[in-house]
């Protein structure tokens, strides 16, 4: 009974009850089932946890994607509440966290904190509108008419429809070898998608069918261009950065709202609440008077995308007076003279190519005492900042800290100040405090900074505040995080590669969002044909997809068409700005997409054009390992596991495996495939109908000796077949226990494995070393971005600028948005901390807390429209698309701007009868602010976007407010 | 119209008090808004809150029953009125704008008086 995910399931055994609803239910959605699992009595809502008929299960929530910990109260297979886990770091602090090593037994009635929106996740399970089976699109596109067919018809179906362009041999275009092979024609874009899931997927799209379009994931409009301006000021080593706010003494808050958004929201929250009661400052600049705004000693309320201005009108006024830290910026490289990280400040730069100057051997060189050193050798490890041009080998030289400083220079803090729409008193004032409390002061940029389309320049200024004050790798400073065990292996000895397929195939060629790739170099005959403008952006420093571009560029066939898209938990069109109206057209058409298939728990605004919709379990019945945010110092991997449902077991390739079955459902897919017979019905896990969908395709990574487990630790009875997705995650879970030292029991019995494995969590040695952090960074942080000067945006066919900038609004092409008269407003948008992305409009406890979101506008802008409170308004963007919906008149909102909280207005998701059955009007209710973003005025069919970075703009666009 | 309709519907739904199709619930809260209205008890909104109060444990009496009779001016002989309600029911929740905490939350200052050690209150704070 140890050391399987299946045999500690026995607590499910109540569980049959649900299923026999299932039976009862003919339609295409579960409500008749979801009404069965109601009418069973379950006695007390709320049942203590040390009540034997009752089972706590550990798992990890994704109402957000924080990734706290949860667990769950199931009776009779029923789970009837979510609590925290008071293992897990996002859940409780250090000194009130349940050591590892605490039994699960004696953690019973000890139930960690978990946030209102996790407090609602069991509604996620039982909504009523749930898709049940299997759907065959027989009306046109997006018309509602469905077909519910088998399990074994959908899947006969699309792997027949797919198996022409599974095909890594062919190029797509023999003129255009850059291109790839025809698989890149199969295009598999989630959503959302977790840790364990995603490595799984890329076993099938890219190591499987050998597509380079093989995970297209959300982050694009998320916080893209954050990660990708870590990854530049950092060579590409780390991305991410959250303030340790436990011993912090002064932190700014630019665009975001950790006490009501971000991740994890309830530890960034309660950790903040902290360091407020020890006499923490904090500033928040937000042009909306958010939560984190109302408990921050200084709002400042800057004009949309202005950040970099602020940033740089501080770093203005401390290079000014001499108030950054010297002996951080003129180390030349780790670990020397008391810091663990360093900067690029004292690095030469060529005057004439703008590129570093480097030794023979290729070291960036330094200016010491009237000669030049490669870093690494010169005496001291100490540069000088700024020894005015020298000559090395007869080039001349400057420093980056003169470049940079030049830059800075550009404004006065009045100007600066002047584009931010504030007083320069913000600046100083800030400016002064920031500095002042040295390394314990931390500038934390994230969506409202980024979502610009000059958001990665916004961060390079924002992190050029961190490298000033040096404090990277410090007790209250600038953070990296603890990081996570790790779930794909190949790191210790004993573990299984799961990143490696034997017989697998690595694709070639651009994907078709073109993120990662270099027009002139990675599609040279492209670029031959076409040259500057390309036809659309390229973006070659952005490592991860690109999301907003994924329909577009299909629509325009560039850089090739293709020929199926594959969506999973993918709602484009009402979370991407502009994409209701044009990405629903390219939907719609079936020679752009001859193939479109969706997985969805519920009829979603973008899966309703689906060609299949098949349907997956919901987040409560999954598996996966998410890892957590830099803010939590130290190591944590949770593990979530399904809350409710059954395993069955079968003997499968020569060994009994199990098999998951959600309680909506019967039978396993997986199972059906390798057993040839057809018994599934009802939502099924996503790596089950994958193995099921691979299985028919013959792809490499499914079946058989789909591990290679050659130099696996033994006694550990791993998996070297890919049977069922609990064959995945049972090496998943032996992985985390070589790695992490404990049990794979320790695992399921305590949602994931977190830092310290023994020992106390409140024993501060193990997240700092004296007064650094030990889970540190020790790497470069550049203010010069030697690679931008080198790389020609794909568009302007000029090079990108390599220093911390503020970048006015700007289209595609590089050309500064107009702000005429007659669109005065600039719309942004928010989250608000009882709602997270899209999904959560589901939930009923959520919906009523705030059933109806608003048009914020300021007191002045009111008055002057003679609109109050509750008024009606229409909202018109330049290319008029519109909304109508309620106002209300705040002194919270800077004047001229107007905001719109996300997750409202939906139009499917339940909001209306798709066949004619119940729904749920109040998904429907408010505004939907991602519809009101204009198109980029170049490419026009896509929203404005950080062409460098790769983030979509939600807080660009000019709109008229109408009363009615 | 239809927008409307469906507030209507969703507040009647979810709180159980009727809103009329060009009424919202913050709006009916917010001083400032036209559409306020100050008088909480006899507009068919809470007048049956007293009654309807249940305390998750039964045992123990729900908290506006427990603490009505220390407001400052209640006179039993004349019974709650919308100041009573105001006396500690402050602040619309401005910042979230959420209907379900919008002159729900009371501000632990306003029990400090009594339950500071100093008053007569036990001593919850410190």
């Amino acid at each position: 009974m140890k050391d399987e995910i299946c045999t500690r399931r026995d607590f499910i055994k109540g569980s049959t009850v649900a299923v026999a609803g299932l039976a009862l239910a003919p339609k295409f959605f579960s409500k008749v089932q979801a009404a069965s699992i109601r009418s069973v009595n379950t006695g007390d809502p709320d049942p203590v946890e040390t009540n034997p008929s009752v089972d706590v299960i550990y798992s990890v929530c994704l109402m957000c994607h924080s990734g706290c910990g949860i667990r769950g109260k199931v009776k009779d297979g029923i789970l009837l509440k979510v609590d925290g886990n008071p293992y897990h770091p996002n859940c409780m602090e250090p000194n009130e966290r349940l050591p590892y090593y605490t039994s699960p037994k004696a953690a019973k009635l000890i139930p960690g904190r978990n946030c209102v929106k996790s407090q609602a996740a069991p509604q996620t399970l039982y909504d009523p509108y749930l898709l049940l089976n299997p759907l065959k699109r027989v009306g046109l596109r997006g018309s509602g008419q469905w077909e519910e067919i088998s399990w074994r018809q959908a899947l006969d179906e699309i792997a027949a429809k797919l198996a022409p362009y599974y095909n890594t041999q062919t190029n797509i275009n023999s003129a255009f070898p850059e291109f790839g092979k025809v698989s890149n024609q199969i295009v598999f874009s989630a959503g959302r998608i977790e840790h364990g899931q995603k490595e799984f997927t890329d076993r099938i799209f890219k190591n499987g069918i050998g597509t380079a379009n093989y995970r297209h994931d959300h982050t694009s409009i998320c916080e893209l261009s954050h990660h990708t301006g870590g990854d530049l000021i950092s060579d590409f080593k780390k991305n991410h950065w959250k303030p340790d706010i436990l011993n912090s003494k002064y932190l700014i808050w630019f665009g975001t709202s950790p006490l009501e958004a971000g991740f994890p929201m309830q530890a960034l929250a309660r950790k903040i609440s902290t360091f407020l009661k020890r006499g923490g400052m904090m500033v928040t600049v937000d042009p909306r008077f958010s939560n984190t705004a109302a408990k921050s000693h200084r709002w400042v309320p800057v004009k949309p995308g202005t950040d970099a201005a602020f940033a740089l009108g501080m770093q203005r006024y401390i290079i000014a007076n001499k108030l950054y830290d010297k002996n951080f910026l003129t180390n030349t490289r780790s670990q020397v003279n008391g810091e663990l990280s360093y900067s690029d400040a004292t690095f030469l730069v060529r005057e004439n190519k703008g590129t570093f100057m480097r030794d023979e051997a290729g070291k960036n060189m330094v200016w010491n005492s009237g000669q030049a050193f490669a870093a690494d050798v010169v005496p001291g490890n100490k540069g000088e900042l700024d020894p005015g041009i020298v000559s090395v080998g007869g080039i001349p030289c400057r420093t980056v800290w003169a470049l940079y400083k030049d830059r800075v220079f550009e404004r006065t803090v009045g100007e600066y100040a002047s584009i931010c729409g504030i007083s320069a008193s913000y600046i100083i004032d800030t400016a002064i405090e920031f500095a002042n409390s040295g390394k314990r002061a931390v500038a934390n940029p994230y969506r409202g900074t980024v979502q610009h389309t000059n958001g990665t320049h916004a961060f390079m200024a924002v992190a050029a505040l961190n490298a000033l004050v040096g404090n990277y790798d410090w007790k209250g400073g600038n953070s990296v995080g603890g990081g996570h065990w790790h779930e794909e292996g190949g790191k210790v000895a004993g573990q299984v590669s799961l990143k490696t397929v034997p017989g697998g195939v690595s694709p070639s060629g651009v994907p078709i969002g073109r993120h990662g790739k270099n027009y002139e170099k990675d599609a040279p005959n492209l670029f031959a044909r076409d040259g500057y403008p390309a036809k659309r952006p390229w973006t070659p420093m952005n490592t991860r997809w690109n999301y907003q571009e994924i329909l577009p560029s299909i629509a325009d066939g560039y850089p090739y068409p293709i020929k199926a898209l594959i969506l999973y938990w993918n709602n484009i069109l009402y979370s991407t700005p502009a994409a209701k109206e044009v990405g629903a057209q390219i939907l719609k058409n079936t020679n752009k997409i001859p193939i479109l298939i969706a997985f969805d728990i519920i009829m979603g605004e973008t899966s309703i054009y689906a060609d299949y919709l098949l349907p997956d379990t919901t987040w409560l019945e999954r598996f996966s390992t998410p890892h957590v945010a830099p803010a939590i110092v130290t190591t944590t991997s949770g593990f979530r596991q399904p809350l409710v449902g059954t395993f069955e077991t079968a003997t499968v390739g020569g060994k009994n495996r199990s098999f998951y079955v959600s309680p909506r459902a019967t039978g396993n897919v997986a199972r059906d495939f390798w057993q040839g017979t057809n018994t599934a019905s009802g939502p099924q896990l996503l790596e089950d109908i994958m193995i099921a969908l691979g299985g028919r395709l013959g792809i490499p990574g499914v079946g058989a000796n789909a591990f290679d487990t050659s130099g696996a630790a033994a006694g550990r009875n791993w998996s070297s077949g890919l049977y069922s997705a609990t064959d995945w995650y049972q090496n998943i879970l032996k992985n985390f226990a070589i790695e992490a030292g404990v049990t794979v029991d320790d695992i399921l019995n305590k949602g994931g494995v977190f830092a310290p494995v023994s020992g106390e969590p409140a024993n501060s040695s193990e997240s700092y070393s004296g007064n650094t952090i030990k889970k540190s960074y020790k790497g470069i942080l550049h203010f010069y971005v030697e690679m931008l000067k080198t790389t020609k945006d794909s568009m302007t066919g000029k090079t990108y600028d390599p220093l911390p900038a503020y970048i006015p609004i700007q289209d595609a092409m590089g050309k500064d948005l107009k702000k005429g008269a007659s669109f005065p407003f600039e719309i942004i948008t928010y989250k608000n901390v009882y709602h997270a992305q899209a999904r959560t409009i589901c939930n009923p406890w959520l919906q009523l807390i705030k059933p109806v979101n608003f048009l914020d506008m300021n007191r002045g802008n009111a008055s002057a429209l003679g609109v109050e409170t509750g008024d009606m308004v229409r909202i018109i963007n330049p290319d008029g698309a519109i909304a109508e919906g309620m106002v209300f008149v705040t002194e919270g909102i800077r004047p001229g701007v107007v905001a719109i909280s996300h997750s409202y207005g939906h139009w499917e998701m339940g909001s209306k009868p798709v066949y004619g059955g119940d729904f749920d009007p109040a998904r429907g209710l408010g505004l939907a602010q991602s519809p009101l973003n204009m198109l980029d005025p170049k490419l026009k069919n896509v929203s404005l976007q950080d062409t460098l970075g790769g983030s979509v703009s939600y807080s660009d666009t000019r709109v008229r407010v109408i009363k009615l | 119209m239809k927008g409307l309709i469906f507030v209507f519907l969703v507040c009647f739904c979810v709180t159980g008090i009727l809103v009329t199709a060009d009424e919202n619930l913050v709006a009916l809260h917010k001083s400032n808004s036209r559409q306020y209205n100050p008088d909480c008890l006899t507009s068919g909104c809470h007048d049956t809150l007293l009654e309807d109060e249940n305390s998750l444990d039964p045992s123990v009496p729900g908290i506006h029953h427990r603490m009505i009779v220390y407001v400052p001016g209640y006179n039993p002989r004349k019974g709650v009125s919308s100041a009573t309600c105001r006396q500690c029911h402050r602040s619309v929740d401005l910042i979230n704008k959420s209907a379900a905490a919008l002159l729900k939350n009371v501000s632990p200052q306003n029990c400090v008086v009594c339950h500071s050690g100093a008053g007569p209150g036990k001593k919850l704070f410190r």
